[in-house]
């Protein structure tokens, strides 16, 4: 049977560490999906630029029109596209050119630079998944070749 | 701790809100979240903030807006508007015109100067005619060709009556006589209506299933209870015309009655579906016997306490002392009698009305003589004149904008605007002015000149008919201060020609741009938007003219009288000298008088000129 002293537990290293940047850090955004902080403030924060730009391009490739309440026409609005979703052709070109659109409108300062996709359909063949891959530069904070991956279901 | 912190309160839309919003967030919590881009969630918690704020000033601008009549849309509020201005929502007009009935009725004794006195007849208010389009027009008078001065049994021929002479034996002696007689008719259809009313329930409501209804005729319940249409149920008296018996009846032929109205109504109509609704009063008459004995004297002011007394308001409408506010109809049969249907079609043109759909004519002095039915068979009717005052429903627009009017005022005309204010509220069933218009007599310091014009079917205008005049001066007596007197004339209908000429950009289609003026200037010109004494500003006219896509230049617009009959069309007789009456680029008419554009389609005369 072990007895610790309580006046000897600390923090560690790394703890501190952590501790002191994020109190000395400015919160840029709110990091999504949201999720409550068990550090400072009420939500998880992104305090990079890098991490906030990813989170608003994962949130505009995934909204569709519509959604967004008193911006009627926010987002790439991909999900129309899988519910008539025959080709992988057809649909790459329609993405491609909604993603370019939403993206110029909304996140100007993003500089696109590839996009693949892949479906994976499954057994019935009538349904199944595509996971659309983008790539992209950031000119204004020196990021380049950034990924991102969003999945959508065809229905 | 005191919150010194800054807001402001004058955003109102979604934009000023999220600027706001934004503005706030980055000057207290900049050290909390910065990125309040579209694409981010702190631009989206923003947006639904902006959203909140947005709808709830839409809606307080909505109820704000639903206060005022002018701005209000919900159909309810302004039916309340309109019920607490004292306006009653009314369904389309009937018109009403004089028909004029021949009969041939046979002399008693061949050669005999008069008709046999026992053949004339009396046609009985109810008689329905129809006209060729199939109007039904209900005669609201009796049409006495036998009369009864002294109402003593001695009946004679009716002076009014036209008489000319019907067929002649060989001999030459007068065989029969040819009468004619005119009387009052009203378009629009008479019905009955039956309600079973159960138990006493407090103001109890009845809908008539008939829209357009013009005019109650009567209710009246099993039990022999007349109720009366009264404006508000907190009048318990009705004036009443009834015939008056003295010997003066020659001159004076009706006295007015004050009579109690235990059993009352209000009418009121939707403003949607112009369906009518009758509410009765609240109280129930075997408990309330105020209400059954109801008595004008008890007005008359006690005070027993005192021997003098201070000046006392008075409502005339109200001289009753009742708990209630009228008894409500239970366990009896309801019957309403009541009158529909009305609209500009039922100007109805000369001649029209040829049919007798149900005659009741009766035969005073020889109710079962074999000669009634030759009488009764020689029947014909027809319209010496062209119906009037049929109206379609006012529209909502149209009855918001007579709330200012009659918002002003009140039980008695006592400025123009209350005489134009009542004018234009005349009930429908009198017939419906079109436009009015008053000004100060410069005869008579105490007379008001009153000018007043109507519509036929054709949306032209006319001379307003006689039988219109005399149910507005019946009417308008009733409100007019004992001292003043209202001369209602005609006003003068001064028809125009509108010539110009107009150069044409040559790339376009002239005729379709001159089809567009055209099109434009018949809508400015358009009668419902022409009043009296309204004068023509020439430069309202190029202006129209030159805001039509492709129109260069605008020359030589020249308003021409047209008077009388040309090429076949008919114009009003009255000349006006337009040149005198032009001042800096306006035209105006004469006193009393109201321009038209009779025939625009061609009366408006362009010519296109390079």
């Amino acid at each position: 049977m072990a007895t610790i002293n309580f006046k000897s537990v600390g923090q560690t290293q790394q703890q501190a560490k952590d501790e002191f940047t994020l109190s000395t850090l400015v919160p840029i955004g709110i990091k999504t999906p949201l999720r409550l902080s068990s550090k400072l403030g009420l939500f998880e924060m992104n305090y990079s630029l890098e991490d906030q730009t990813a989170d608003n391009l994962r949130n505009l490739l995934q909204t569709n029109w519509g959604e967004r309440v008193g911006l009627y026409d926010f987002g790439a609005n991909l999900r129309p596209l899988t519910a008539d979703f025959s080709s992988q052709e057809d649909f790459d070109n329609e993405a491609v050119s909604r993603i370019k659109n939403a993206v110029s409108r909304w996140m100007p300062y993003v500089e696109l630079i590839e996009f693949t996709s892949e479906v994976d359909r499954l057994e019935n063949q009538s349904t199944g998944i595509i996971k659309i891959t983008v790539t992209y530069d950031i000119p204004r904070i020196l990021v380049s070749n950034k990924k991102i991956q969003v999945v959508l279901y065809v229905i | 701790m005191a919150d010194n912190r800054i807001r402001r309160y004058l955003a109102r839309d979604f934009d000023s809100f999220r600027t706001e919003l934004l503005g706030y967030a980055r000057q207290y919590y900049p050290d909390q979240i910065q990125d309040f881009s579209e694409a981010s969630i702190g631009g989206l918690f923003l947006d639904m903030a902006a959203y909140v704020g947005d709808n709830l000033s839409f809606y307080l601008d909505h109820l704000y807006g639903e206060l005022d009549p002018e701005t209000a849309v919900e159909n309810i509020n302004i039916e309340r508007a309109l019920i607490n201005s004292n306006i009653q929502i009314t369904g389309a007009a009937p018109s009403s015109v004089k028909i004029t009935a021949y009969i041939e009725v046979p002399v008693a004794t061949p050669g005999d100067a008069t008709p046999n006195v026992d053949l004339l007849p009396i046609i009985k208010e109810g008689t329905t005619f129809s006209s060729e389009n199939g109007i039904t027009f209900t005669l609201v008078e009796d049409i006495k060709f036998a009369l009864d001065v002294n109402e003593d049994g001695n009946y004679s021929l009716n002076p009014q009556t036209e008489r000319r002479i019907g067929r002649v034996r060989n001999d030459g002696k007068v065989l029969s006589y040819l009468l004619a007689l005119s009387g009052v008719c009203v378009s629009g259809q008479e019905t009955t209506q039956t309600f079973s009313i159960g138990g006493f329930i407090p103001f109890r409501s009845l809908t008539l299933s008939q829209g357009n209804v013009t005019e109650i005729v009567k209710v009246y319940d099993d039990k022999g209870n007349t109720y009366y249409e009264v404006g508000s149920l907190t009048h318990d008296v009705v004036y009443k015309n009834v015939n008056n018996a003295a010997s003066d009846n020659v001159l004076v032929k009706d006295s007015l009655r004050i009579l109690p109205a235990p059993y009352r109504f209000v009418k009121s109509t939707s403003l949607r579906e112009r369906t009518t609704t009758l509410t009765f009063g609240g109280g129930f008459a075997e408990s309330l016997d105020d209400d059954i004995i109801p008595d004008p004297s008890e007005f008359a002011i006690s005070f027993p306490y005192s021997k003098t007394m201070s000046r006392v308001p008075v409502n005339p409408e109200k001289l009753l002392k009742t708990n209630t506010l009228g008894i409500a109809a239970a366990d009896t049969t309801l019957t309403v009698v009541y009158r529909y249907g009305g609209g500009l079609n039922h100007n109805v043109s000369v001649g029209s009305i040829k049919s007798i759909s149900d005659l009741t004519m009766v035969f005073p002095k020889s109710p079962n003589n074999t000669n009634n039915s030759k009488v009764r068979n020689s029947l014909e009717i027809t319209n010496l004149e062209r119906a009037t005052g049929g109206e379609d429903a006012l529209t909502k627009e149209d009855l918001v904008a007579l709330i200012p009017l009659v918002k002003n005022s009140q039980e008695r005309i006592v400025t123009k605007e209350d005489l134009l204010a009542r004018i234009y509220t005349m009930p429908s069933n009198f017939g419906r002015v079109f436009r009015a218009s008053v000004a100060s007599n410069p005869n008579n310091p105490l007379s008001t000149q009153l000018f007043i014009i109507s519509r036929d079917s054709t949306n032209r205008l006319i001379i307003s008919p006689d039988t219109l005049k005399i149910n507005l001066k019946k009417y308008l007596n009733s409100y007019r201060m004992i001292s003043d007197a209202i001369d209602i004339l005609d006003a003068q209908v001064i028809n125009l020609q509108l010539k110009f000429e107009v150069v044409i950009d040559p790339a376009l289609n002239k005729t379709t741009v001159l089809a567009s003026i055209l099109n434009n200037l018949q809508k400015q010109f358009n009668v419902k938007r022409m009043y009296i004494d309204q004068p023509i500003v020439i430069s309202d006219v190029v202006y129209t003219i030159f805001t039509v896509s492709g129109v260069i230049a605008v020359d030589n617009v020249q308003f021409v009288n047209a008077a009388g009959l040309i090429n076949g069309r008919e114009y009003s007789s009255s000349t006006h000298d337009i040149k005198s009456y032009t001042k800096r680029q306006m035209i105006f008419p004469p006193p009393g008088g109201i321009f038209e554009i009779r025939y625009p389609e061609v009366d408006i005369i362009a010519k296109v000129v390079s």
